[in-house]
């Protein structure tokens, strides 16, 4: 059995590197993590009609997300329920039935088994085909047009599991009209373990100054000091029950996208204000700041730079990236158009600062090869015993300059991988908040 | 070309074998000056300062979609010259982690077709290409792609590249990021 107190010592904020690694610790985060948690599948806007779908994966679970005739969502595994063949080979579009391309068994959008080609005359008068419908997702629910589907049909709902990161959520996914994803993702894979992208961009601000360096020297003309988010006035990072969490830097939101995208400055300046009738004076304020943020597990976004990301998992050495650019829906065609090129830019396969950041992932993981390197164990201290509540943000608040995400998740990362069920993570769970801030260094 | 813009070129005039030649050389010079790190002068003596650059992957779908191209395809390069220059310039500040010790590349240029455009000039390009790279000691990654370009003969009477159009082989970027260019 893995001993999860062993690998993940949440009072001091250490992680052994065998997480990044072993094989054995991998197939359990598939079942307790993967299997369990609400997991990102795609957003309404890339599949808005009848017929609809898109192809992704929950942990190395490949489902097919289909727009149904009543609008709401369903979600299937992809494979066909005969011989167990991947069912449908486009990764989107738009069908009203898919057959396999091994005997021809057709479903229907809904799941049901439609046709079963020589039915009668092979299988007889008794073959029941409702017995053989494809394989649904538990749950599927969507969030602000976010769609999410979850493999366990004891996990409570989407909305409690966002829990305080809902609130954040309603700031830049809430706006007017809402939000569209522009284009297909971009695919790429890398050879990392799943769980360091969304720890990169759950909170990780030390790392810009000095990472990103060469590329924020070219933009801005200037080195930026890594002691510049030090400062308490850089913004904060929150942490919430599930392991979602944030860095909001007090900084311009769309400064990543300014050489193609001016205007955006603007258009955040001139929202932000709409948005106080509609979240609140204290919430609109963080509307046109630049944020990073990881939802537990496996999606991560930058507000500010209109990126949105999932990592999927391909063993504990590999991660797909999935990475959309998205906009808000009442822009216009034209400030889209050059939103989903600047976002690309920066963070596409291509991307000015991705690539950057994709060495570091890569290099994270390879070194774990080594038994003895294996044993070690990795550092997630910074900010410890500074965490705090505060009136106007909903979660536990840490410095912007700090590991306090990073360590939330890790915290989330134990609590699910310790726990045989959801009754006993959310019995774990339920007085997170009071055990975090009792932590607290006198 | 794995483009669907008339693949078959029927209208175009085939340049004659001198200026093929020359065309070639200009390809050929430029995969060494980008294989050598003279990004700096690839882009201001290969370069047409109304360049546009794009680097297309398209995603894969049933072949009865008929969704526009627009909706399909994902430009990891959609640049014009101010774009190209800040790239290079990322590379000419020196403080990228992820390229020092520095990478080899090697670019292969292959299947060079060249056609007259309407425009005095002007001339399409077609080309096949791979590249590998090699880094980190054990890392050696290839990218395929295919490329349609336009070429423009300067008042100095040297060829530059006018618009690129790159379209990359496979739908999933294997090869750790495509931070260079092609």
């Amino acid at each position: 059995m893995v001993d999860i107190k062993a690998l993940v010592d949440v009072e001091n904020g250490t992680q052994s590197r065998r997480i990044f690694w072993e094989r054995d610790i991998y197939e359990l985060e598939l079942e307790r993590i993967f299997a369990r948690c609400w997991l990102f599948l795609t957003h309404e806007s890339q599949i808005p009609n009848y017929g609809d779908f898109f192809v992704t994966k929950m942990g190395e679970d490949e489902v097919v997300v289909i727009r149904q005739k009543d609008g709401s969502i369903g979600a299937f595994l992809n494979q066909c329920r005969h011989r167990g063949m991947k069912l449908c080979m486009a990764e989107a579009g738009n069908a009203r039935a898919f057959s396999c391309a091994y005997h021809g068994w057709a479903y229907g959008v809904d799941g049901t088994l439609k046709s079963v080609p020589c039915e009668k005359e092979s299988y007889g008068p008794d073959f029941d085909k409702a017995q053989w419908g494809l394989h649904p997702v538990a749950k599927v629910e969507s969030y602000k047009g976010f769609i999410f589907g979850c493999m366990d049909a004891a996990a409570p709902s989407l909305v409690d599991y966002l829990g305080d990161a809902a609130w954040y959520m309603d700031i830049w996914a809430g706006v007017p009209g809402g939000i569209e994803f522009l284009g297909p993702p971009s695919r790429s894979i890398i050879r990392s373990n799943w769980k360091s992208p969304p720890e990169n961009f759950i909170g990780d601000s030390y790392h810009v100054g000095w990472t990103h360096a060469g590329v924020l020297k070219a933009m801005t003309g200037e080195v930026m000091p890594q002691l510049a988010f030090a400062s308490k006035d850089a913004g904060f990072q929150v942490t919430t029950r599930y392991g979602h969490g944030h860095g909001i830097n007090w900084g311009p939101g769309p400064i990543l996208m300014s050489p193609n995208c001016p205007d955006l400055f603007e258009w955040t300046e001139r929202r932000g204000v709409e948005m106080e009738a509609i979240v609140g004076e204290k919430a609109s304020k963080l509307y046109s700041r630049h944020w990073d943020g990881t939802l537990f597990p496996n999606c991560s976004y930058l507000i500010g730079t209109y990126v949105f990301k999932a990592w999927h998992p391909i063993g504990p050495d590999k991660v797909e990236i999935m990475t959309w650019a998205f906009a808000e829906k009442d822009m216009s065609d034209d400030l889209k158009h050059r939103i989903k090129v600047a976002a690309h830019r920066v963070f596409g396969p291509a991307g000015i600062l991705e690539s950057d950041d994709i060495d570091n992932f890569e290099y994270i993981a390879l070194p774990n090869q080594g038994h003895v390197t294996r044993q070690g164990k990795m550092n997630l201290q910074m900010g410890m015993g500074r965490e705090r509540e505060e009136a106007d943000y909903p979660g536990v608040i840490g410095d912007f300059l700090s590991e306090h995400g990073q360590r939330g998740l890790y915290r989330s990362w134990a609590d699910c991988m310790s726990s045989a069920n959801w009754a006993e993570l959310e019995a774990k769970t339920a007085s997170w908040k009071q055990d975090l801030l009792r932590k607290k260094k006198v | 070309m794995p483009s669907k813009e008339d693949p078959k070129m029927p209208e175009q005039r085939p340049v004659a074998m001198e200026l093929h030649h020359e065309i070639t050389q200009f390809l050929h010079r430029e995969a060494r000056l980008l294989d050598s790190d003279l990004l700096r002068d690839w882009l201001t003596t290969m370069v047409d300062r109304e360049i546009r650059y794009q680097l297309v992957i398209r995603d894969e779908r049933y072949r009865k979609d008929k969704s526009p191209d627009a909706d399909r395809e994902i430009m990891p390069f959609d640049d014009d010259y101010t774009i190209l220059d800040l790239r290079v310039r990322q590379f000419e500040t020196g403080m990228q982690t992820m390229l020092d010790p520095g990478q080899q590349m090697f670019r292969v240029v292959s299947n060079v077709e060249a056609f007259h455009n309407d425009s005095e000039g002007e001339f399409t390009v077609l080309s096949y290409g791979t590249v590998s790279r090699f880094r980190r000691v054990y890392e050696n990654e290839r990218s395929v792609y295919g490329r349609r370009d336009v070429l423009r003969r300067g008042e100095d009477g040297q060829l530059r590249l006018l618009s690129r159009r790159v379209v990359l082989g496979g739908r999933v970027v294997r090869s750790k990021n495509l931070l260079f260019f092609l």
